[in-house]
């Protein structure tokens, strides 16, 4: 979280992280490239660049796509999601080199244009087996420019947050455009199944967690709170909610997080101003909610993060009857400070 | 994340279940058998014992190669480094003598195709000569997809050395 826009807001986490994601990436590089030279001494230094950055790419798009379903279904993978964007623009610095060279590698030699060459070499839509896969690999990539160019938080702020997400979910078309140009490009020529094996085992692994997590909140969605009360309901008794943590309700379509803290209750509205990271499943640091995405803070009384910041969210009324934990889920306008219920 | 946003990922996912498993097995099913790129290569080749000719340069070694009676004839090309180009093929030349008999009036359709060459590695052919017209071996390296010759290759006729 910063009053200004910086290039990389470094701190401590980040730079393990980014550590850890080129120690990773160096790594498999350097044991791709030997065991390819091993197995065959032919290959020349583009074969190998292209195929090594073209399964590291794929390898890190699926740990991506995997860490947001993994961080819903259990809080110790949150660490993985703090700076996920910086293994994204990794992974389009890889498929980016993979598609520079492919490009250079196939098409550069010849009279026509290289990038026109791309899309005239091969027209042949009508075949799956010779079905132009390339292009699919260069929409793909085109969608990986969009979404790390715009990773910064300037371009959350100024595209705003539906915009920015909307742009951002994207990724699962590229995911899938990625997955059928390497089906109908490399596959092709391969005898060996492993390949789609692996590529297989990758889709279905995703696909699990994401339905997995999607039923999970699902079932959050869905519970159904009685008996009201004066517009309040009953959510839950007092002593299922840990000091400095929250508890989060879903009632009337909105979810709500209730945070325990110095002896009262507060409501806010769950939901970040920043990518929409669920504030109930952060805890109270240095007196204020902390979003355990990206650090983003708020004040419980009032849903404003502390001076200078200007983020806000809905507050709710809250009230303590008979050790009982009672909501009323209907929202004040963004940052309205409420008194809180004072636990007995 | 917002309830609606919740639910759209979910609708996605649910379209990426169906649709993932369905573009990878058609993919899957579709793989041509044989592979349709072939390299114009006889799979495996005994070398000729005698080196009737031969020609080396940075780019590929090749020796033409026969037996003792001089009834069977082989190109072996030795390509030393990778090709500037996807593939390329060999024709023995019939150069036409009314054009002066140069590689400048190559023309590939009244040529003899040799073979097909990519990667860098040894290529063996079977070379059609009648060992009883004595003639110049000529051959002509072709780009075949941007119609342009690459390299030309005059071998002149020397006496017949042992081979390896």
């Amino acid at each position: 979280m910063s009053a200004s826009y910086s290039a990389v807001g470094w701190n401590r986490q980040k730079k393990i992280y980014d550590w850890l994601i080129a120690g990773f990436c160096s790594g498999y590089l350097v044991l791709f490239i030997s065991l390819t030279l091993v197995f065959n001494e032919q290959v020349t230094f583009e074969t190998l660049l292209i195929r090594s950055t073209a399964t590291l790419a794929i390898l890190l798009l699926h740990v991506i796509l995997a860490i947001g379903p993994l961080c819903r279904l259990n809080k110790k993978f949150l660490p993985l999601l703090y700076n996920r964007r910086h293994l994204g623009v990794t992974m389009f610095s890889l498929a980016l080199i993979h598609g520079a060279f492919s490009i250079f590698q196939f098409h550069a030699l010849s009279n026509t244009n290289a990038v026109a060459s791309l899309f005239t070499s091969n027209t042949n839509f009508g075949s799956l087996p010779a079905f132009p896969f390339q292009a699919l690999g260069f929409f793909a990539l085109i969608i990986f420019f969009l979404m790390a160019i715009t990773s910064h938080d300037f371009w959350l702020h100024n595209l705003s947050p539906k915009v920015w997400k909307t742009l951002h979910m994207f990724v699962y078309l590229a995911y899938f455009l990625v997955v059928m140009h390497v089906m109908l490009g490399v596959i092709q020529y391969e005898k060996n199944p492993v390949f789609v094996i692996i590529l297989f085992a990758g889709g279905a692994t995703l696909i699990t967690l994401h339905l997995m997590a999607a039923f999970k909140e699902k079932k959050v969605d869905n519970t159904a709170f009685t008996p009201q009360q004066e517009g309040f309901v009953f959510v839950c008794n007092i002593d299922e909610i840990e000091d400095s943590r929250a508890k989060i309700f879903c009632v009337d379509k909105e979810r709500i997080a209730v945070y325990r803290h110095e002896n009262k209750l507060y409501a806010i509205h769950n939901v970040c101003k920043h990518q929409g990271g669920p504030l109930g499943e952060g805890k109270i640091l240095d007196g204020c909610i902390t979003c355990p995405w990206h650090g983003y803070q708020y004040l419980p009384h009032n849903g404003q993060s502390p001076p200078p910041f200007k983020e806000k969210v809905y507050t709710y009324d809250v009230k303590v009857m008979e050790n009982k934990v009672w909501l009323n889920p209907k929202p004040f306008e963004e940052g309205t400070e409420r008194p809180g219920a004072i636990i007995k | 994340m917002i309830k609606p946003l919740r639910k759209r990922h979910l609708q996605i996912w649910t379209a990426i279940a169906i649709l993932l498993p369905l573009g990878i097995i058609f993919s899957w099913l579709v793989i041509p058998n044989p592979v349709p790129v072939k390299i114009l290569q006889a799979p495996t080749v005994e070398l000729l014992p005698v080196i009737h000719s031969k020609k080396d340069t940075i780019q590929y070694c090749i020796n033409i190669r026969t037996n003792k009676e001089n009834t069977s004839w082989q190109l072996e090309w030795k390509n030393k480094l990778a090709l500037m180009v996807p593939s390329a093929v060999i024709y023995k030349a019939s150069l036409n003598p009314s054009e002066g008999g140069t590689f400048g009036s190559f023309k590939p359709n009244s040529s003899q195709l040799i073979g097909r060459i990519e990667a860098t590695g040894d290529y063996v052919f079977p070379l059609p000569i009648d060992s009883t017209v004595q003639e110049q071996l000529q051959f002509v390296l072709y780009d075949f997809i941007h119609e342009r010759v690459i390299d030309s290759i005059n071998l002149n006729n020397s006496s017949p050395e042992r081979g390896d």
